[in-house]
C-alpha cells in the first residue's frame, strides 16, 4: 500500500496528489476513506472548507509528521507537553494571523489533533502574560463592553488578580 | 461524500470580523490551556464574547480541572485521607509506611512516604506522660529556594481535663544559613491557655512576640496561614492569618535571610490533630485565604467557580 496515493481537492477546484498514509493524519479523510473503500485511483476527495494555499500547508505539515506517533489518548499525556512546540512546527507557523487561524480551522475540519494542537498553542502563546488591551490589540477584536460595564467588570475582577 | 464535508462545515460558527473567526468550541479549548489564572481573568476582560465563553459554570468547572488553583506553584502537600491510624496526630496523612509495618501503632522504625517527592521523616519523642510526634520537612533536600513562599495547615485540639503540661502545637521553621539548627526564626505555639503565640526570631536575638489571640475554641478546626514574601532585596514581610483573619504583620530587615531549611510541627498525640499541609512558593491571596478556610475541606475539593460566578454581573 506504500506510495499509493489519492486526489485532494480545494475549495479553489485545485487538485493535490497526496500518499495515503499521509492524507490519513486526517481522521475526517480516513473516515471518508474507509467509508468508501479506497481502490479506485481516480477517487478525488473534495474539501469545500480549505483553499489551495491552506491545503498546501497542511499537506506539508502533514508530510513531516508522517512518521510521528499517534498521539496519546489519554489526558494525563498530553498535558505535560503543553508547552513545547517543535522548532520545526515554529519555524512552519511563522505566518500571519489570517493563515494561522484558517490553519486551525482547516486542522478541526479535517481533525487533524496534531496540527490542531500546535495551532492552538501558538494562539495561547499570544495570549500569555498580555493585558486585556493588548490581547485586543493583537486579534483586534473590539472593546464591546461599555464604559460602565467596563468599570463594573474592573472591580468584580479585583480579588482573584493576584500582587 | 460532498454531504459529509458540508456537515462537519457546520462545526465552524460564526463568524465575527475577518481576523476572529474561530469557532467558541476552538477558542474554548485554547482558554483551557491557559495556565494562569489572571491571564484568564484578562481574558475574560477582553469583550463580552469571551465573556461569556469564559464565566460559566461549565467552562469554569472544565479549567479548574485541568489547572486545579490552589496546585499552581503547591511545592509540599501533605494530603490528608480519612482512614485513621493509630495514635498518630498526623493519623490521616500517611501513604503507606515503609518499613515496620504496623496498622495501629507507629514505631520509631517506621519511615513515611508520602506524595510527590518530598520527605517527611519523623520521629517520636517521649517527654513527660505526653508522646510528642514530631515531623520535618526537609526543603533543602527538595533543592527548592523558598523566598516568597504560603505555609498553611488546619488543626483541631481535641477537649481533654486541662493540665499544665499542655503543649498543643509548635510549628517552626528554621533557616539554613550557618546558624545552628533549629534557630526557629519563625515559632508558632499554642500556649496552655489556648491561645495562639506568634514569634519572629531574627538577628540572633530580637524576638517579637504576639499572643492577643482570641482564645482557640475546642473540637473545631482552625486554620493557620503564614505569608513570608520578599518584598526588596532587603525586606521581608511576614503575615500570619488565623482563621482567615490577620493577626499578626511583620516588616523584617534584610539580616532576616530565606531560604528556610526545614519547616517542623510538633503536636500532641493526645490532643491535636492536624490536616492539609501546605506549601507554596507563592503567596496566596487574601481570598484563596478565605476561600480554604470557610469550606474546610480538602484542597482538591476547594471550589472557586461558585464564588466567581456569585460575583459576575455582566
Amino acid at each position: 500500500m506504500a506510495g499509493h496515493k489519492i486526489k485532494l481537492q480545494s475549495s479553489d477546484g485545485d487538485t493535490f496528489d497526496v500518499e495515503v498514509e499521509i492524507a490519513k493524519q486526517s481522521a475526517t479523510i480516513k473516515t471518508m476513506l474507509e467509508d468508501l473503500g479506497m481502490d479506485e485511483e481516480e477517487d478525488v476527495i473534495p474539501l469545500p472548507n480549505v483553499n489551495s494555499a491552506i491545503l498546501k500547508k497542511v499537506i506539508q505539515w502533514a508530510t513531516h509528521h508522517k512518521d510521528d506517533p499517534p498521539p496519546p489518548e489519554d489526558d494525563e499525556n498530553r498535558e505535560k507537553n503543553t508547552n513545547d512546540i517543535s522548532s520545526w512546527d515554529q519555524d512552519f507557523l511563522k505566518v500571519d494571523q489570517g493563515t494561522l487561524f484558517e490553519l486551525i480551522l482547516a486542522a478541526n475540519y479535517l481533525d487533524i489533533k496534531g496540527l490542531l494542537d500546535v495551532t492552538c498553542k501558538t494562539v495561547a502563546n499570544m495570549i500569555k502574560g498580555k493585558t486585556p488591551e493588548e490581547i485586543r490589540r493583537t486579534f483586534n477584536i473590539k472593546n464591546d463592553f461599555t464604559p460602565q460595564e467596563e468599570e463594573q467588570i474592573k472591580k468584580e475582577n479585583e480579588w482573584c488578580e493576584e500582587k | 461524500m460532498a454531504r459529509r464535508a458540508r456537515e462537519a462545515n457546520t462545526t465552524v460558527t460564526t463568524t465575527l470580523n475577518n481576523d476572529f473567526n474561530l469557532s467558541d468550541e476552538i477558542w474554548q479549548s485554547i482558554f483551557l490551556s491557559i495556565s494562569s489564572f489572571n491571564n484568564l481573568i484578562y481574558l475574560s476582560m477582553v469583550c463580552r464574547r469571551f465573556r461569556k465563553l469564559i464565566l460559566n459554570e461549565w467552562f469554569l468547572k472544565k479549567y479548574f480541572v485541568e489547572h486545579p488553583k490552589l496546585f499552581e506553584n503547591l511545592i509540599v502537600y501533605y494530603n490528608f485521607s480519612n482512614v485513621a491510624l493509630g495514635q498518630n496526630p498526623f493519623c490521616n496523612s500517611i501513604k503507606r509506611l515503609k518499613r515496620g509495618q504496623c496498622d495501629n501503632c507507629i514505631n520509631n522504625q517506621s519511615e513515611i512516604i508520602i506524595e510527590k517527592d518530598s520527605s517527611f521523616g519523623y520521629s517520636l519523642k517521649t517527654a513527660g506522660d505526653f508522646v510528642k510526634i514530631r515531623n520535618d520537612y526537609d526543603l533543602f533536600r527538595s533543592r527548592t529556594i523558598l523566598e516568597t513562599c504560603s505555609f498553611s495547615f488546619f488543626f483541631f485540639l481535641c477537649k481533654r481535663p486541662s493540665s499544665k503540661d499542655n503543649s498543643w502545637l509548635t510549628v517552626t521553621l528554621d533557616l539554613i544559613e550557618d546558624r545552628p539548627r533549629r534557630s526557629r526564626p519563625i515559632t508558632i505555639y499554642v500556649n496552655a491557655e489556648q491561645h495562639l503565640e506568634f514569634s519572629v526570631n531574627y538577628a540572633c536575638c530580637i524576638q517579637t512576640q504576639h499572643s492577643n489571640s482570641p482564645k482557640l475554641q475546642f473540637d473545631m478546626w482552625h486554620h493557620i496561614t503564614v505569608l513570608i514574601a520578599q518584598t526588596s532585596p532587603d525586606d521581608t514581610s511576614i503575615e500570619l492569618y488565623l482563621n482567615s483573619q490577620k493577626l499578626a504583620d511583620y516588616k523584617l530587615s534584610k539580616r532576616f535571610r530565606p531560604p528556610y531549611h526545614d519547616i517542623s510541627i510538633e503536636a500532641s498525640v493526645r490532643d491535636t490533630r492536624l490536616a492539609e499541609i501546605c506549601i507554596w512558593k507563592r503567596n496566596l491571596t487574601v481570598k484563596e485565604i478565605k476561600t480554604i478556610f470557610e469550606q474546610q475541606t480538602t484542597l482538591k475539593r476547594v471550589d472557586f467557580v461558585t464564588d466567581i460566578l456569585s460575583r459576575i454581573r455582566y
